[in-house]
């Protein structure tokens, strides 16, 4: 080989390993872009694209137009403060189960806060009625009413104690002239009524099932 | 072939192999400036405001600040439990609507720390709970559905004992009022012989009067 079959044999040597150590890393790049190429990060002002944060756990929070969510690493919603599915806005913490615990919201704009047993049953809940009067329910298991504290339609204020049958069985309430406590028997007959009568005096009697007065005083 | 033209094709060559080098380093750099860990863990974010506010979005949830101080937080709190915490311009909670092992309890506190009013379900029966403390953390008023489902008002004195309390079962409310000493001194309404009546007794449990 002359002096110039010579030279091009070593550069033709050298474009040999240079192309094939290019396409290496050419391949390697496509690889890699393939591998972590994401979208451009959306604006924080693009309401379409909710935000989701998530942790090494697999906690994660979301925030979308309707609000936020927070979601355990078993993907139960634990918290959301927001919107909810009905419109209302709502503040909602779920169990480990994801069962609906306790909920304060708005319920045809009228403020409630529940609290839930473990079957979803309402337990307890301090909310405003329809004439926006302020009231504290509790129920039993069974969902039924055992205790309240509430203003009459009369907008007197009321201690009231049910059955298990959900009627009343005694109340302590006041009017602007006298205060009273009235106790039922599971008939519905009141049996002691103790307190300011409708006539504006101020006693106590005792009755029979048949609501006869047993004794009164004065 | 003549050597001259072998020479120019090995120039051409050379020189696209440079430019494809070029290239690929090209690519190289840009993939290492816009590659993302594909990882789906992602960090915080936080919006500020010229007032020293901000509200960091974690995967917690949302903690709002007025400066360094914590007022808002909406999300997991530092146990774990789903939580909604407001916190006074101290930086005391003031108010905490959360799941303590799963049981749903709304707390009010005083500004030294105390629970002052609450609503909750019992950690046993679930049945629900609306409890006044005083400033001494004492209970001392409670409306409940107490361990046998019976509805139940009770007030209570500092010392925590129940000083009075209304209650009803299927068949018949009362009204017992008791002492310091814990004796019952007036009972009103069902006793447990079935009758309904009234008694007022002494400090060693006898009746004083009795109707009807």
């Amino acid at each position: 080989m002359d002096r110039l079959g010579s030279e091009l044999a070593a550069r033709v040597a050298r474009l040999e390993s240079s192309r094939l150590r290019d396409r290496t890393i050419v391949v390697a790049v496509a690889v890699l872009a393939l591998a972590t190429a994401q979208a451009p990060a959306p604006k924080v002002t693009d309401t379409a694209v909710p935000i989701v944060v998530r942790d090494a756990s697999g906690t994660t929070a979301t925030l979308t137009s309707k609000g936020l969510t927070v979601r355990d690493a078993a993907g139960r919603t634990r918290t959301f403060a927001g919107v909810d599915a009905d419109g209302r806005p709502s503040v909602d913490l779920g169990d480990a189960s994801g069962q609906l615990r306790e909920s304060m919201y708005l319920l045809n704009d009228l403020p409630v806060l529940r609290q839930f047993d473990k079957t979803g049953k309402r337990r307890a809940e301090i909310r405003l009625d329809k004439t926006e009067d302020g009231e504290l329910l509790i129920n039993d298991a069974s969902e039924k009413l055992r205790l309240a504290l509430f203003r009459t339609t009369a907008g007197d204020p009321q201690l009231g104690l049910y059955g298990s049958d959900e009627k009343l069985r005694a109340y302590f309430s006041t009017d602007d002239a006298s205060p009273y406590l009235v106790m039922r028997d599971n008939a519905g007959t009141t049996r002691v009524y103790a307190g300011g009568y409708k006539d504006g005096t101020i006693g106590i009697d005792i009755r029979n099932a048949a609501n006869t007065v047993l004794w009164r005083a004065p | 072939m003549t050597d001259a033209q072998l020479a120019a094709r090995v120039d051409r060559l050379e020189r696209a192999s440079r430019r494809e080098r070029v290239l690929a380093l090209g690519v190289l750099v840009l993939a290492l400036a816009t590659a993302q860990a594909p990882a789906p863990l992602s960090s915080p974010r936080v919006v500020r405001d010229a007032a020293g506010g901000s509200t960091t979005l974690s995967a917690s949830g949302i903690v709002v600040r007025a400066g360094t101080t914590v007022r808002t937080a909406v999300g997991f709190d530092k146990d774990r439990n789903p939580s909604i915490d407001l916190t006074d311009s101290t930086g005391a909670l003031r108010e905490s609507m959360y799941l303590l092992a799963d049981r749903p309890v709304l707390r009010l506190f005083d500004r030294a720390g105390k629970r002052r009013a609450e609503m909750f379900l019992a950690s046993d029966t679930e049945n629900g709970e609306f409890v006044i403390r005083d400033a001494a953390d004492v209970t001392r008023l409670a409306a409940f559905v107490g361990s046998k489902g019976l509805p139940e008002l009770a007030l209570y004195g500092t010392d925590g004992s129940a000083r009075a309390y209304a209650s009803t079962d299927d068949d018949s409310p009362y009204l017992v009022m008791k002492d310091a000493a814990g004796a019952s001194r007036v009972v009103i309404g069902g006793y447990t012989s079935g009758t309904m009546g009234m008694d007022v007794r002494d400090a060693a449990g006898t009746a004083l009067f009795s109707k009807p």
